[in-house]
């Protein structure tokens, strides 16, 4: 408990430090709107005031004006405010008035002539912003040697005319002051509409990925209504009765309160019995104030659309007090940002219902005009604080994406390598078992070729009868079968060609010793069946066979070798010029044949041995 | 097969060195025969272990007939030794059975000059013998097929510091891995067959380097080499 109440502290003395960071920035820029420009010494304090019920006020006496404190409000339905000052170069004295904010409808004459706005503007129809600052430079022409006098005209609409802070001097001092309260109040009004416009879009773009699709909804709409509200400023010239725009404004603002106190209720993780009281409190108020609004004339509508609009506001805010100290108090562990942000808000809130309602109106300058900065900034605030929110439940919904991608392809990844090493097991058990056949086929063939033919040689030379030639000669070809052997064990990762180098480099000794010149004609075939160990040991005992006849009994004297390969398959043909011998004989030269011929079926090749008196060739058909 | 790469003769009076460590007395003998019937040729002395061979090796020879399996160790390390102390004037030619890619690639990585098969002619031997001194490089085409197997897998055949292998030298290895010779290997490529023994000469050192800075590690651990001297 004392840990949880520590963590509320802390969390209080957070907000307390949010809050007073944002009311001292607005006093600071409040301060710089006044204090920067240095034109405190140029405001007018105390005006001379009349009432009056004429547009055409020139023929208005000097005893109807009355010294009045700024800001003042009339009953009136024009007010006259009167300035005067004496002049003694007009040509130079370049000269202005700031009003720092008037209501709508103004016109200003000096000595008489209208100087602002342009004549012709001035009606009964209101201005966008309603209370807005003007600057206006009195010209040269306007003004005279000696004593002048400037009226500043402000019509009553629906709300009372009114003037706030009036200051006078030279134009180049004063068009900074209202360079810097325009930005204020007007521009970043501008920004922050386009600004809701698109943390809107984003909200929307969001609704499908953020689970709380309420909170979602409650943004889109706060933001929605704002915008809307501020599409009023689009409401130019139309010739619809004025309580039409009015209504307008009512409505989209109580919109914005309710659906901002919505949103705070979902925020903070409200109860959602609230969801129900709010839609049936939208649909109620604006059912209130249309029927107020279609009952005027019969009654001032403004007036208790104004009262229906506060009250709504009031209810807005208490509600999201409660919610956001209920929050504090209940959850703090839970307390993030934009919680903070929220409270913020209703600062701003707090601010806004003191201006709106005007609760202060004789309080000069401070209080009001903090409060209209607090308007607008204030509402700029809220989305900014909005959007931060929604950044931030973005980005955490797409890296919860973009983990469950990670995890997915992780385990992707996984069970890639679970396959790859199976596939490489059964890939290395594949090449063992190949290389355990091919070892197993090459022993039995070193079995019964090369030991019995020794086997058979020992025999003969233990009997004593075996001639010495003989026996070097029977070693001679069991050596050689056994450098075979080795080659054909050496040569199992290459190919044909490198068989077939390895065949020559054994061979061409034998050949230069009988006086053989070696035709060498080994084109590129790529011919991957003949790689294997016994696939290559039988090829080059049939060609060791062949040639050991072409030098023995053909006495031939030039040796070709031919690699090629066709659309046929690959050809591998050895020519000889020696003297030929009989294909079909069935001893010495024949025997040999037989071996070869059935050496190349062991392997599926196809033999054919034509011999000529000029020379033998044999061509051996290797299948694809 | 490798072709002749000098014919010139030795000087008459400057004879040829060899000694021959072989430990089967019958092939010993055979290789004594076959190489003291060269008149150019004078052998200095025969050893049938690899501690005989060792004394050889520092004796006042210039070519150097080894066995690979001798009954206390293998040739192998002689080879390491001998180029690990930097005696590379020392032709060192290896004497096999079967001229077998493994032993011969071994030997060649160990610093080995060349390969003579057992029980040859006197012919081959002093053939294989002139080739070496001349500073030819004998490669047969199971060798260079190897080499290409290797290269081709990027097996750590070659040294990083001599660079991979050339385009030339591949496809000089590549037609001598089908079993052309020298000549016509350099008919084939239009170059001079000089050119070709240049090319395998520098396979051979590219083959070797790696091997040698590992056995002048290996030497200077065992101490047979001390760097302080």
């Amino acid at each position: 408990m004392t840990a949880t109440a520590a963590t509320s502290a802390s969390h209080w003395i957070k907000i307390a430090a949010v809050i007073a960071a944002v009311m001292a920035s607005y006093v600071l820029l409040n301060w710089m709107d006044i204090a920067s420009p240095g034109i405190a010494d140029l405001r007018v304090h105390r005006l001379e005031f009349a009432p009056s019920n004429q547009l055409d006020i020139t023929n208005l006496p000097a005893s109807a004006f009355v010294e009045k404190p700024a800001p003042f409000y009339t009953a009136g339905k024009f007010g006259v405010a009167r300035l005067e000052f004496n002049v003694t170069n007009p040509a130079t004295a370049n000269l202005a008035l700031y009003i720092r904010r008037v209501r709508d409808n103004y016109a200003v004459y000096v000595n008489g002539k209208l100087a602002a706005p342009t004549p012709g503007q001035l009606s009964d129809r209101p201005t966008l912003h309603g209370v807005e600052p003007r600057l206006v430079k009195l010209l040269p022409a306007l003004l005279t040697s000696g004593k002048n006098t400037v009226d500043i005209q402000c019509a009553r609409n629906l709300s009372p005319p009114l003037i706030k802070e009036v200051y006078f001097g030279p134009a180049a001092r004063l068009e900074p002051a209202f360079r810097h309260s325009e930005f204020i109040l007007v521009q970043t009004a501008e920004f922050a509409t386009v600004a809701a416009a698109m943390v809107l879009l984003f909200a929307l773009a969001l609704s499908s990925v953020i689970k709380n699709s309420t909170l979602v909804l409650t943004i889109a709409l706060t933001l929605g209504f704002f915008f809307a509200r501020e599409l009023h400023a689009l409401w130019l010239n139309v010739a619809w009765p004025q309580q039409f725009r009015d209504a307008y404004l009512m409505l989209t603002a109580c919109g914005v309160w309710i659906s901002c106190a919505a949103f705070v209720n979902e925020w903070t993780g409200g109860p959602p019995v609230h969801r129900r009281r709010f839609i049936v409190a939208l649909p109620a108020v604006w059912a209130l104030l249309v029927i107020t609004y279609a009952s005027f004339p019969v009654v001032p509508a403004n007036g208790y659309a104004a009262i229906i609009e506060s009250i709504v506001e009031i209810s807005a805010f208490l509600f999201m007090t409660k919610r956001l100290v209920d929050f504090y108090a209940g959850a703090p562990a839970h307390a993030s940002g934009e919680i903070f942000a929220a409270t913020v808000c209703l600062i701003m809130a707090i601010s806004s219902i003191l201006t709106q309602t005007e609760v202060f109106p004789e309080l000069s300058g401070f209080v009001t005009v903090q409060g209209e900065a607090f308007v607008q900034f204030g509402a700029l605030s809220i989305i900014t604080f909005i959007a931060l929110g929604l950044a931030r439940h973005g980005i955490g919904v797409y890296q919860l994406a973009a983990l469950n991608n990670e995890a997915l392809s992780q385990r992707v990844s996984e069970k890639e390598r679970e396959l790859a090493a199976h596939f490489a097991l059964r890939q290395t058990q594949a090449a063992e078992r190949t290389l355990i056949a091919e070892r197993g086929r090459i022993m039995s063939d070193v079995h019964d070729g090369i030991g019995s033919q020794l086997l058979g040689l020992l025999i003969q030379a233990k009997s004593g009868k075996a001639k010495t030639e003989n026996l070097v000669e029977g070693l001679q070809a069991a050596l050689d079968d056994l450098y075979l052997v080795v080659d054909s064990l050496d040569t199992f990762e290459g190919s044909l060609e490198t068989a077939l180098g390895t065949f020559r480099a054994r061979i061409e000794p034998k050949c230069t010793a009988a006086g053989v010149t070696l035709n060498w004609n080994i084109g590129n075939v790529n011919h991957a069946r003949f790689s294997s160990p016994t696939t290559v040991l039988q090829l080059c005992r049939i060609l060791h066979e062949a040639v050991s006849n072409a030098i023995r009994h053909g006495k031939a004297t030039q040796l070709t070798f031919h690699l090629t390969s066709g659309p046929g398959g690959t050809t591998l043909s050895l020519q000889d010029n020696g003297t030929g011998f009989d294909t079909a004989a069935a001893t010495g030269v024949g025997r040999g044949l037989t071996s070869m011929r059935k050496r190349a079926a062991s392997i599926a090749a196809h033999l054919t041995i034509s011999s000529t008196p000029s020379g033998t060739t044999i061509n051996l058909k290797l299948p694809a | 097969m490798s072709e002749p790469l000098s014919a010139a003769p030795s000087p008459g009076s400057d004879r040829i060195r060899v000694a021959i460590v072989e430990d089967d007395p019958v092939l010993r003998n055979h290789l004594i025969e076959t190489v003291g019937q060269v008149e150019s040729f004078f052998i200095v002395g025969t050893a049938a272990t690899l501690e005989g061979g060792v004394r050889l090796a520092n004796a006042n020879c210039q070519v150097l007939l080894l066995d690979l399996a001798l009954p206390d160790g293998t040739g192998l390390d002689l080879i390491r030794q001998t180029r690990a102390r930097g005696l590379t004037d020392l032709k060192i030619i290896v004497i096999s059975v079967f001229g077998d890619v493994k032993n011969v690639v071994q030997a060649i990585e160990a610093g080995a000059d060349g390969y003579l098969l057992k029980g040859g002619d006197s012919k081959e031997t002093e053939r294989a013998i002139r080739d070496v001194v001349a500073g030819g490089a004998p490669i047969s085409p199971a060798v260079a097929s190897h080499i290409l197997a290797r290269v081709r897998t990027n097996a750590p055949a070659l040294s990083p510091q001599c660079g991979p292998l050339t385009e030339k030298e591949t496809e000089v290895l590549t037609d001598l891995a089908r079993g052309f010779s020298y000549k016509e290997v350099a008919v084939r490529l239009g170059i001079s067959h000089h050119t070709v023994a240049d090319h395998v000469k520098a396979i051979y050192r590219k083959l070797s380097v790696n091997s040698r800075s590992q056995a002048v590690f290996e030497a200077m651990q065992s101490g047979l080499i001390d760097l302080r001297e």
